[in-house]
């Protein structure tokens, strides 16, 4: 398990700097190799290439926050201080994509649209769910109750609804965001679709990763919290006597 | 390819975002690893 972490980021690594490279280049040469990358878009021109970094991050966000939601539901059932964790690193790495959808976004949309925001339902509802996921955050970081796990993952379910309601929200209102890429009636150059999928499987790879080291740093956190209060408890003669008991 | 601000902008916040995201997980065990020694003792 522990060789395991080094090999991963090494391939990690690699392919996210391919799939940086086939993003940003339509032609790419690797040795004699001559590899197709990513067509430049015939009406925005090179700034479309933004959707590459764009989507993915907001479809990794996605799935996080979905781990979330599942991570949450199990701890409210079985109470398991792993899923527990789980839910927390999710979100904490979530809200890291989704801060980076909110940023490249309004960039790609100044040229394109030629305004950096509009109150519009899909930018208003991210950022509705960006808010509710950095409270959670909040909630977890500053609230020294034993019931914030508990009142976490209850805020948890509630923010998992707000994501169907974004991913959706180009359906049911009229807007100014684009229609979704897959089931969502448009079309996209297969090329592209390669490009955008591989770039997706380089950020999910990494966030696993992130969320992986993140997990052990949490666990560890947990175990050193753990050993501060027996030992505060061993100092304090009232407390070795609880002990004893 | 013709350099476009509003894309190389893109990129590179996504990438110092990430980039500040696990410096702070560094620090972090750093400084977890500081707490741990000093259990030790």
């Amino acid at each position: 398990m522990k060789k395991a972490f080094p090999i991963l980021g090494i391939l990690t690594g690699l392919l996210l700097i391919y799939s940086m490279s086939i993003a940003l280049n339509p032609v790419i040469r690797v040795g004699g190799l001559i590899l197709d990358g990513a067509p430049t878009e015939q009406t925005m021109g090179n700034v479309q290439r933004i959707f590459y970094y764009h989507v993915p991050s907001a479809w990794t966000a996605f799935i996080l926050f979905f781990i979330n939601f599942g991570a949450s539901i199990y701890y409210l059932i079985k109470r398991s201080p792993a899923a527990d964790i789980v839910a927390l690193v999710c979100a904490e790495v979530g809200v890291v994509f989704c801060t980076i959808v909110l940023i490249t976004g309004p960039i790609w949309a100044r040229p394109v649209w030629g305004i950096w925001w509009t109150w519009d339902m899909r930018l208003t509802s991210t950022l509705v769910l960006w808010l509710i996921y950095v409270s959670y955050l909040f909630l977890r970081r500053f609230s020294s109750s034993g019931q914030t796990p508990l009142l976490a993952a209850a805020l948890a379910v509630m923010g998992a609804l707000c994501v169907p309601f974004v991913y959706f929200s180009i359906w049911f209102f009229r807007t100014q965001h684009p229609q979704p890429v897959m089931g969502g009636g448009g079309s996209i150059d297969p090329r592209m679709l390669h490009v955008l999928l591989l770039n997706w499987l380089a950020f999910s790879c990494f966030a696993f990763l992130v969320c992986w080291s993140r997990y052990r740093l949490e666990k560890l956190q947990r175990q050193v919290d753990e050993a501060h209060a027996m030992r505060s408890l061993m100092d304090d003669p009232a407390g070795r006597t609880r002990i004893a008991r | 390819m013709t350099t476009n601000p509003y894309l190389f902008a893109a990129y590179a916040v996504t990438w110092i975002i990430h980039i500040v995201y696990l410096a702070t997980i560094a620090s972090r065990y750093s400084r977890l690893k500081r707490e741990i020694d000093e259990l030790k003792k």
